[in-house]
């Protein structure tokens, strides 16, 4: 890493850790921190959609069963926000695999479907099974994370702004950092050679299915941590936060930054996190300009804002 | 002399056509051989047969020191780490990878990095990234494309992009090269250059299996040549005697050429 870049680096980190002192508006921080946990949400689906080039229209399940995971544990078991974070992020990895089993045997249009229904099954299943999920009302009463940090002694993290603020930052950062590092692999090579011509990847030696799982399987787990995150801050869950409405919403994010670009899907989910609440001043014409400027920017610019390659959505 | 690859008896069928019928074909360690016949003779069929693209429906396909493994039912993948490498005739570069990206990828039978150790950074990861992008490099190099490294692969002029299949393809470290049309759509000079590059491939003891229409390919490479027509074997035999033989000449030439 060169000097400039570190620089760059420095101040971007410096900037997001001063925002919370120099704007201490609880209600645009808020929204800040829903529109970077699209942003991890849209991490995990890059590299299903981005990377591998499988189409995934039911992705805002692994977030659900993230959120399920975690809240159940600590309604139940009393298992602190933390130590749930693993179980979250490995049953809706698990999910993502499992799922992955029989609905990478279908193809183009075919997939799309099964990954819809897949979506819509996950959220009518918690509607339904009430005696776990607490049905239409869902879970209540699940505990916000406590950390200890020194000089301050136990912070519970409460129904405050800066403190989820400054966790998801963190979180997504880091899962930031590992999708550059997977993305440069021999890993995530395999992905990108999978997108471009699955043929020619197995003809080089890639075993395509196993990959594909591995790519569900990593973008389940994220949207799990971000389930786990969302339970936590929310302290509720039911399942109408998960619909299919969501899993198009990341989807969006994804494209509009340009598909298998890191940097684009962080932006692309804070422009479209932020964007509706940015357009409060238009009223009721608020949905209609958000609409027009996605169709201008897909229009104008359709490999995404910072995607190098056309788009080619195949699974 | 061992085989390294025999193809015994190969039968596919799709729906009620016979793509390739009661082929035989066995090649010897070291050896190159032609594989000509007309279009729809079923060279390709054959070809996505023995790398595990098509099922097929009778027949065996043997490989190895003595030809021992069999590779039916074996996946693609599979079938690379079992030392066959391919090209195809429809070029298929990873098009928004990189030149050296492209060769990278065909490293993947032969290195381990996983998950994991990606995500770490961890040293053995490091150590073989740095060792398979000394390799790449080193292909780019004896395929004339090291300067060409860091370009977008689909950017390149169509030429340079076989070249770069074959680059690919002798990533894998395969014992046996296949050749699909490798001098298509390729100009004089082009042809010239890459027939350069297969002498090279062949002096440094490489087997290759190569589909090719032009003769000016085919002969001078060329110790032996297989001629498939309507999927079946009709003549075998060296370059000079095949150009002679009347059903050759008929089946692959025309009958104005008698």
């Amino acid at each position: 890493m060169n000097v400039s870049r570190m620089t760059r680096w420095g101040l971007g980190v410096l900037a997001a850790l001063a925002l919370p002192l120099i704007n201490p508006n609880p209600y645009q921080l808020d929204v800040l921190t829903t529109s970077l946990l699209y942003a991890l949400l849209a991490l995990g689906l890059n590299l299903i959609v981005g990377l591998t080039g499988v189409l995934h229209l039911g992705y805002a399940a692994f977030f659900a069963i993230g959120a399920y995971t975690a809240g159940w544990l600590n309604i139940h078991w009393h298992v602190s926000f933390w130590f749930g974070l693993g179980p979250a992020a490995l049953i809706a990895g698990l999910c993502g695999v499992g799922l992955g089993v029989p609905a990478l045997r279908v193809r183009g249009d075919y997939l799309a479907i099964v990954t819809l229904g897949f979506g819509e099954i996950v959220r009518i299943a918690f509607t339904n099974l009430e005696q776990w999920t607490g049905g239409p009302n869902g879970l209540l009463g699940i505990e916000h994370p406590r950390l200890w940090i020194p000089g301050m002694g136990i912070v519970d993290f409460g129904v405050s702004s800066a403190p989820y603020y400054y966790l998801v930052c963190v979180i997504t950062g880091l899962v930031a950092v590992l999708c550059v590092r997977l993305s440069r692999s021999r890993v995530g090579r395999a992905w990108i050679a999978i997108r471009e011509d699955e043929l020619a990847a197995s003809c080089s030696g890639v075993p395509v299915l196993h990959l594909k799982l591995l790519a569900q399987g990593c973008g389940g787990a994220i949207a799990g941590v971000a389930g786990a995150i969302f339970a936590a801050k929310q302290g509720t869950i039911t399942p109408d936060s998960f619909d299919v409405i969501l899993s198009v919403m990341i989807l969006s994010m994804v494209v509009l930054g340009g598909l298998g670009s890191i940097r684009g899907a962080i932006i692309g989910a804070l422009i479209l996190g932020t964007l509706p609440e940015l357009l409060r001043g238009f009223e009721q014409y608020r949905m209609l300009v958000f609409g027009v400027a996605m169709i201008a920017v897909m229009r104008l610019r359709p490999q995404g804002l910072f995607g190098g390659f056309q788009r080619r959505i195949s699974p | 002399m061992p085989s390294l690859l025999d193809i015994r008896g190969l039968t596919k069928r799709f729906g009620g056509v016979l793509a390739i019928e009661q082929v035989t074909l066995r090649i010897v360690q070291g050896e190159t051989i032609g594989l000509i016949g007309p279009n729809g003779a079923g060279k390709t069929t054959l070809f996505n047969c023995v790398t595990g693209v098509l099922r097929a429906d009778a027949g065996d396909i043997w490989f190895g020191r003595e030809a021992k493994t069999s590779l039916l039912g074996l996946a693609p993948h599979q079938i690379v780490e079992c030392g066959i490498a391919r090209t195809f005739q429809n070029i298929r570069v990873f098009s928004s990878m990189s030149v050296v990206e492209n060769v990278l990828m065909g490293t993947y039978a032969r290195t381990h990095a996983g998950l994991f150790s990606a995500m770490v950074l961890s040293a053995t990861a490091r150590r073989e990234e740095r060792w398979t992008r000394d390799r790449a490099m080193g292909l780019l190099e004896l395929v004339g494309l090291a300067d060409h490294a860091e370009e977008m692969a689909g950017a390149l002029p169509f030429g340079l992009q076989r070249r770069l299949e074959i680059a690919r393809a002798l990533a894998s470290e395969p014992a046996l090269l296949l050749l699909d049309e490798p001098a298509a759509g390729l100009n004089p000079v082009e042809k010239q250059g890459l027939l350069r590059v297969v002498q090279q491939l062949k002096s440094q003891g490489l087997t290759i299996l190569l589909i090719e229409h032009d003769m000016h390919v085919v002969m001078p490479i060329s110790e032996r040549v297989v001629v498939l027509d309507y999927g079946k074997n009709i003549a075998e035999g060296s370059p000079e005697a095949i150009q002679r033989d009347p059903r050759v000449i008929e089946a692959y030439l025309g009958t104005s050429h008698m």
